[in-house]
């Protein structure tokens, strides 16, 4: 494999040691790319009516973002791509899987489309600070790891029809205060390590 | 091919477990990790985001656990 050096972003977003970069073919982005392949069965079992079904293929799909972050570690190609590319993957999974569920009538569309807005919105704040930081970065929120997660069970709520609007309302507001947080966090506060 | 893959019971039981297990024990280790970060430096930026993150995580146990009371009460 192909491997260059980089200088590795610390936890803070920050500039840490220079490491090796693994190449972009390597285990833990083929197990997050195989995440994609659930969506097709979810929206099969979705249209046929499948809950128990649709529910799996959910519970398969977290179940690899679990998994990637442990092959990266097993076979040591943890990198800057590799979790973009997991944060793209989270993006892109979990919105077609609340669209899908939307337009079937499985989840209440309002919650549905301010998350997905309220995603979008995040996408670009972490752009923006990715341009302020210089270098291709990103910022790690330990409250939107949880809001990542949570979105991940809401999928599984409304497949599973397991007390849906009181889960997705509960979420609106919360969704709402951590993009607030991190939004003031990468546009005005200083970024660690900033090459401009 | 049949919906059930297992009776509605037991799926209604495996979520109820699934959640409930989940969000009780994120709700608890959240609590145990703000909890050891009491002494932290409260004006290093990444000790604030951390206090943050775990108190939101806190709030989604919580939701967690109060969703499957709601459920069965």
């Amino acid at each position: 494999m192909v491997s260059h050096a980089v200088p590795a972003s610390g936890s803070d977003g920050g500039p840490a040691n220079v490491r090796r970069e693994p190449s972009r073919l390597n285990p833990a982005n083929f197990v997050t790319a195989s995440r994609f392949l659930t969506l097709p069965p979810f929206l099969w079992a979705v249209h046929n009516g499948l809950h128990q079904w649709a529910t799996l293929f959910v519970l398969i799909c977290g179940l690899l973002d679990k998994v990637d972050g442990l092959v990266a570690k097993i076979f040591d190609c943890r990198s800057v791509f590799g979790e973009l590319f997991d944060a793209i993957t989270d993006g892109i999974c979990y919105g077609f899987c609340l669209l899908v569920l939307a337009v079937y009538g499985w989840a209440p569309a309002i919650p549905v489309v301010a998350v997905i807005t309220l995603g979008l919105a995040n996408t670009g704040l972490r752009t923006i600070y990715a341009k302020r930081a210089g270098r291709a970065t990103n910022y790690k929120s330990y409250a939107m790891e949880r809001i990542v997660a949570y979105t991940a069970y809401m999928i599984g709520f409304a497949t599973g029809d397991f007390e849906v609007s009181f889960y997705y309302w509960l979420y609106v507001p919360l969704m709402v205060i951590v993009i607030l947080h991190d939004a003031k966090r990468m546009l005005i506060d200083a970024v660690p390590g900033a090459n401009r | 091919m049949s919906d059930h893959l297992v009776s509605h019971t037991v799926f209604v039981w495996f979520m109820t477990l699934f959640t409930g297990v989940v969000a009780g024990t994120w709700l608890v280790y959240d609590g145990l990790k703000l909890y050891w970060l009491r002494n932290a430096d409260k004006n290093d930026p990444t000790v604030h985001d951390k206090r943050f993150g775990y108190s939101i995580g806190m709030l989604v146990g919580l939701i967690g656990v109060l969703g499957v009371l709601k459920y069965h009460l």
